[in-house]
């Protein structure tokens, strides 16, 4: 097998990148044990997403490599400016603030490496241990082999923290290099925490990316998670985000996949203690000729917990999106709610949307239940805005925005808002562009 | 971008094509018969020479065995579906392929399980139609019904045969329509059945004929009725109109452990074409069927599909609808008790102009039952100005039960609209608490939520059919509380 000569070829400089940041043993034995496997393991499958082909395990070798701020010109990072802040562009730091007063209180927000160094024994207990194991799959053993970015994110127990914590990961496209990022984010019991994530790209070199989140919420936390995905279209993704909540903790995730190359979006949230909550709320807008398939998982473990999807999309030119929502109760999680919703406007005759809605339902004292749509775009809204002397095209848009706006709503960051607002806005005029 | 497809459609494909190269079209010698062994020494399992067999003792066409030879090359081939319930205990291996398909003897009324006799007791079917139904006898009281109503359907030209029959008398007409819809290479159990296909009813309704009479196969003769391989081939001429109902609402008891038909229904211009079927099989029944229709210009191809009983259940009947503004809807229930798994659904595929389907589900499971939906609505490129509504709605009576709904909506079409929908809970406790409040015991209540809950079905179906159905699902809620 091809990937088995990659692993020998790549051992010693996998080896020589832990070491040069300095990495404890467990992260680097980690490392070489997912060197040795990831080829052997299953790629996680998905419902009607066929992805084998995708250049997603041919590993570019691990480099240290340093990224020039100024490739981040394009980008206006002004908006960067919020008290607590992480910018990394590729492997490397561009900013990183946190309130004085928020790491008084033993608030921990630093990139990955660091992270490592300063709390090994932190990083070391959650790290690919509880939200999502290294050796599931594939793609999650070859991210614990490759990881060369992230960041990490403690909230300790009764802290509640106002401001947002805000962070833009830049893929470095300007060169050949993989962009395997691991964001972990802990809050701790009886925590509340508002986290946002951007991910973009700088330069048109095809580079995978593998990104993956974990986030821990223990009893009684609170977590608002937000994230706004834009990688290039010279880029393969596989962004995942895996959530694991104990008793009456919750989480609420808003995502944009806004995405211009093929991507796979792999939501999961287990709601392991008692009346956990999870709220999941995504947008989609597929352009040109990319397949986004976006998964997204919640399992009701425990009583009376809560798992709600909401999943907008749109689609235009050639491209594809398959959306699949799958509510899982299991056995003995009696009073439990599963109801998920997806909704899909189709703005071209040559593209194709998916809308699979799937229920698994193990237990009978529960509430569940699914919708799914189909469809063009309102043609009495249209009317109504036409009538009023707008143009065709911005009457599409405007009620496009509206029926992306129950997720735009849910992202707390006005700039993030705006921002994604604005990419929306720039998929949409791309796309009708050639309609 | 090439489109997503299933490792069985790209299986399949690849399989179908190293089975064409075989060239078992060509050069076939009959004479090699003379070498087979006795047709009852065939023993368990299937082989080419069971096949040969089966074909030589209906003295069929060469085209129609090398059809099935091929089939079962590719059935031994194919792989397992790899979806939905498990089916590892089914043992392929060990089936009496042959000796189903031409054995005329009649299980003796002593063998009859207890609880099956009790049913019948029960639902008060009577004596004549308990041993047709036990597979006990052939003979069923409605003989004179039947040639009445054959001298009917005669009149107007309508065929009603069995399929067996109708390769012999109708050879054009068979072969111009069968397979068309189901190709062998369509899944195992399709090839299968293509391989050893025996029975089913064969139908052909000329064009502007309408009758208002349905068609049931209950009233059916043949000799070899009750096949684990029927295959049923419907065809609605233009302008014609037909309903068929199969099946029974009393248990169908069968020996064998597997039934795997083939059914295909060809709806023409402007043609009607009902399909009702009310399968209950006793509880050591795999029931794994392929059924597809195909609609035209304008027509109308509705499935009416109840599953009660079997062990497993696979069965998802479609409609393609290939003419401008064709309809197909799918109206089905599906109960799962105690080792019950109930994997159905339908598929609707768009594949012309203003087409429109509709699918309701309803479904319950008990008793550690399990019931599952699993369903795909499709819009081909073509397909402007369609639509499709799908509604599923699951009771899960106790907590040893479960379900899965499990729907596909695949669109390659932006000038469509789709509709889904789907609810999985217990039983109201609303309703529940109401009704008791007026002096109703728990168990009656539930009952008459459960009637309610699947009346649209019940008020589709023939009267007979919805009062012996009702009684039914009455007897299968008892002991389900207190």
């Amino acid at each position: 097998m091809e990937t088995t000569k990659a692993e020998i070829e790549l051992k010693p400089a996998v080896s020589a990148f832990s070491a040069a940041h300095d990495e404890p043993a467990w992260l680097r034995d980690l490392r070489l044990k997912m060197l040795e496997q990831y080829p052997k393991l299953a790629l996680p499958k998905f419902d009607k997403i066929s992805y084998k082909k995708w250049p997603l395990t041919a590993a570019t070798k691990p480099v240290v490599q340093e990224s020039a701020a100024s490739a981040l010109a394009d980008l206006s990072l002004d908006r960067a400016n919020a008290k607590n802040v992480l910018v990394m562009l590729g492997q490397t730091v561009i900013k990183a603030k946190l309130d004085p007063e928020l790491a008084a209180k033993g608030v921990i927000f630093t990139d990955i490496f660091t992270a490592v160094r300063e709390h090994p024994e932190l990083v070391k207990r959650y790290f690919m241990t509880t939200a999502v194991k290294a050796d599931a799959n594939r793609l999650t053993a070859f991210h614990a082999a490759f990881l060369n970015g992230g960041a990490f994110l403690y909230v300790p127990k009764n802290v509640v923290i106002k401001d947002a914590i805000q962070s833009y990961y830049i893929q470095d496209s300007t060169r050949d290099q993989d962009f395997v990022h691991h964001v972990l984010v802990v809050a701790d019991e009886n925590s509340e925490v508002t986290y946002s994530e951007n991910y973009a790209t700088v330069g048109d070199k095809p580079n995978l990316a593998n990104v993956i989140a974990e986030v821990i919420g223990k009893a009684n936390s609170h977590i608002h998670f937000s994230a706004v995905d834009q990688l290039a279209q010279n880029t393969t993704g596989y962004v995942s985000r895996q959530g694991r909540l104990a008793e009456d903790a919750r989480v609420d995730w808003a995502v944009g996949a806004m995405n211009d190359g093929h991507a796979i979006v792999d939501f999961n949230t287990d709601l392991i203690g008692r009346g956990s909550h999870a709220e999941v709320k995504v947008v989609a807008v597929t352009t040109g000729e990319q397949l986004q398939g976006i998964n997204t998982h919640v399992t009701n473990i425990g009583k009376h917990t809560i798992g709600h999807i909401l999943q907008h999309g749109v689609i235009l030119e050639n491209s594809a999106l398959i959306f699949n929502g799958v509510g899982h109760i299991v056995k003995g999680a009696q009073g439990s709610d599963a109801q998920q919703e997806s909704r899909v406007l189709m703005l071209s005759t040559h593209a194709r949307g998916d809308a699979n809605p799937i229920l698994l339902i193990d237990e009978n004292d529960v509430t569940a239940g699914h919708a799914a749509s189909v469809g063009r775009v309102d043609e009495s809204q249209m009317y109504y805005l036409m009538s009023r002397g707008i143009d065709k095209k911005m009457a599409e848009r405007l009620v496009i925005r509206g029926f992306l706006g129950n997720v735009l709503t849910e992202i707390p960051a006005k700039e993030v808002r705006q921002q994604l607002t604005a990419t929306i806005e720039r998929k949409l005029e791309n796309g009708q562009k050639s309609e | 971008m090439p489109m997503p497809e299933t490792e069985n459609t790209k299986n399949n494909v690849s399989i179908a094509s190293s089975v064409d190269e075989l060239g078992l079209d060509k050069d076939y010698d009959f004479g090699f018969h003379d070498d087979v062994k006795p047709v009852f020494s065939t023993g368990h399992g299937l082989t080419e020479d069971v096949v040969r067999a089966i074909s030589k003792e209906k003295g069929e066409p060469k085209w129609m065995l090398d059809f099935r030879l091929k089939a079962y090359k590719l059935y031994k081939k194919m792989p397992m579906p790899k979806f939905g319930p498990d089916l590892s205990d089914l043992d392929l291996d060990n089936m009496l392929y042959y000796q189903k398909a031409t054995d005329k003897k009649y299980r003796d009324w002593e063998d009859v399980p207890d609880e099956i006799k009790e049913t019948f007791d029960r639902l008060g079917v009577p004596e004549a139609e308990r041993k047709y139904l036990a597979g006990s006898s052939a003979q069923y009281e409605s003989e004179v019904v039947y040639h009445n109503m054959r001298d009917e359907f005669n009149k107007l030209g309508i065929i009603f045969t069995d399929t067996d029959t109708a390769l012999k008398e109708y050879p054009e007409l068979f072969r111009k329509w069968f397979s068309k819809l189901v190709k062998p290479g369509d899944n195992k159990f399709a090839a299968l059945n293509s391989a050893v296909w025996s029975g089913g009813s064969f139908i052909y309704v000329p064009k502007g004929v309408k009758t208002d009479i349905p068609i049931q196969s209950y009233f059916r003769l043949n000799a070899e009725n009750s096949g684990q391989f029927e295959r049923t081939l419907i065809i609605v001429d233009e302008g014609a109109s037909i309903q068929y109902v199969e099946g029974c609402t009393a248990p169908n008891y069968s020996s064998d452990s597997l039934h795997a038909a083939v059914v295909e229904v060809f709806a023409q211009k402007d043609a009607y074409v009902r399909y009702t079927t009310i399968q209950n099989w006793s509880n050591n029944v795999y029931s794994l069927e392929t059924k597809r229709a195909q609609a035209m210009d304008d027509a109308t191809v509705e499935w009416v599909d109840g599953n009660l009983g079997s062990k497993i259940t696979m069965k998802y009947p479609s409609v393609y609808l290939d003419g401008e503004g064709s309809t197909g809807t799918m109206l089905s229930i599906a109960v799962a008790g105690n080792n019950v798994d109930q994997d159905a659904g339908a598929r609707m595929i768009h594949n012309a102009k203003n087409t429109s389907s509709s699918i309701v589900s309803k479904s319950i499971s008990k008793d550690g039952g399990a019931v599952d939906y699993r369903g795909t609505v499709r819009f081909g490129r073509h397909s402007d100005g369609s639509k499709a509504h799908i509604e599923c709605d699951t009771i899960i009576m106790d907590e040893k039960s479960s379900s899965d709904t499990v729907p596909y909506n695949e669109i390659l079409n932006g000038n469509v609209s789709m509709e889904h929908e789907a609810k999985v809970s217990k039983i109201s406790e609303a309703q529940l608490y109401y009704l008791m409040s007026r002096g109703i015991s728990e168990a009656k209540a539930t009952e008459m939520i459960i009637m309610g809950f699947v009346e649209p079905f019940t008020k589709e179906l023939p009267m007979e059919y919805a009062v012996e159905l009702n009684r039914l699902i009455g007897y299968e809620m008892e002991g389900t509380v207190g």
